[in-house]
């Protein structure tokens, strides 16, 4: 675990690649694809954040050797 | 002569644009064929089918040799560049497959070869365009500007917005995709440019075009010596480096096509609206 912040930032990185083409996609016209891009980025990380807690409580919950 | 290579068809031998692509995917320049564009529809099938024998001489059909034994199976190389190319991908399976079972070295040319297979496959895609286009377009003209935008747009990320005069979005895109491939082949140490090591990482990097081309040429042959700590993470960022830039080559290629015949450009937000404003508007007869 002592690398996690490293990964966490290329996370960051490539998430923000996918949601920007994502934006372009969804959107021909530039100035309405600028204006979707920060809701689209916090749909989609904090989605993935949910994903996130749901793995860790599946983990503990049936997979915890513990 | 002259009229051998006229790509206008007739308007009574328009047909499905869909159809036309499907069949392109089969055989390259037959959707051109069923247009009536018969001296197009042979150079494409030259040139694509050409590639692949080529590519084919040089590997010794030997590509799909590169998959571990437990990962072949008949559809194991649809996840390869060559499934844009089907009726080559279909016959180098039937005549080469996967090898005897035999090991032997790999023929010196296997590295070029597996890149111009793979490279046939993705004009092929191109050319599945062009048909496309063609099918719906008053002119042929307009189907010629829609392939190029997206060859470019897969040559090098965002030249194909570069060209359409979108030069914000072309910059976002050059600057994400290649930034996210350079970053993917630092942290890989390079070792994400082989398509021998990495075979279905290596299909995903392809969409990124000429930096994968010239990565996988020139450094496809190192030799990795020692353990590598971020390489789960390189090969990650370099292949979905090229599977974004496929996103980015349909969006040249919708917004061209849009902007050539009329129809409505894609958009989030009043999609029907706009859908049903734009339509009168067009005056183009145009055969969906």
């Amino acid at each position: 675990m002592k690398d996690a912040p490293i990964h966490l930032l290329l996370f960051l990185l490539l998430g923000t690649a996918i949601v920007t083409l994502g934006t372009f996609y969804s959107d021909a016209d530039d100035t309405r694809a600028r204006k979707a891009w920060p809701r689209r980025m916090l749909n989609f990380f904090a989605g993935c954040a949910i994903l996130v807690v749901v793995m860790l409580v599946c983990e503990h919950t049936f997979a915890s050797l513990g | 002569m002259a009229d051998l290579f006229s790509t206008k068809p007739p308007p009574s031998e328009r047909r499905n644009a869909s159809v036309a692509a499907l069949l392109t995917w089969f055989l390259p320049g037959a959707g051109h064929f069923m247009l009536g564009s018969y001296g197009l529809g042979l150079v494409f099938l030259l040139v694509v089918e050409g590639l692949y024998y080529a590519g084919l001489s040089l590997s010794g059909g030997m590509t799909f040799e590169f998959l571990d034994p437990e990962l072949r199976s008949p559809l194991a190389p649809a996840l390869s560049p060559e499934i844009g190319n089907l009726g080559g991908l279909l016959w180098q399976l039937k005549t080469y497959g996967f090898g005897t079972g035999i090991v032997r070295p790999w023929p010196p040319g296997i590295v070029l070869g597996s890149l111009l297979t793979g490279l046939s496959g993705v004009l092929n895609m191109i050319v599945m365009c062009h048909a496309h286009t063609l099918a719906r377009a008053p002119s042929p003209a307009v189907a010629n500007r829609t392939a190029l935008v997206t060859l470019l747009a897969w040559l090098v990320p965002g030249l194909g917005h570069f060209r359409q005069g979108r030069r914000g979005r072309a910059l976002v895109v050059f600057g994400l995709l290649v930034g996210c491939f350079v970053l993917g082949t630092v942290l890989a140490e390079g070792s994400n440019l082989s398509r021998e090591r990495h075979f279905y990482y290596c299909a995903g990097q392809f969409g990124i075009g000429l930096p994968a081309l010239l990565g996988e040429l020139f450094f496809g042959s190192m030799r990795v010596t020692r353990d590598i700590p971020y390489v789960d993470g390189g090969l990650v960022f370099a292949c979905v480096a090229g599977l974004l830039n496929i996103l980015a080559m349909i969006d040249v290629y919708g917004w061209t096509e849009a902007r050539e015949l009329g129809l409505p450009l894609k958009s989030s937000e009043h999609a029907g609206e706009s859908a049903a404003a734009a339509a009168p508007a067009t005056g183009v007869n145009i055969r969906l």
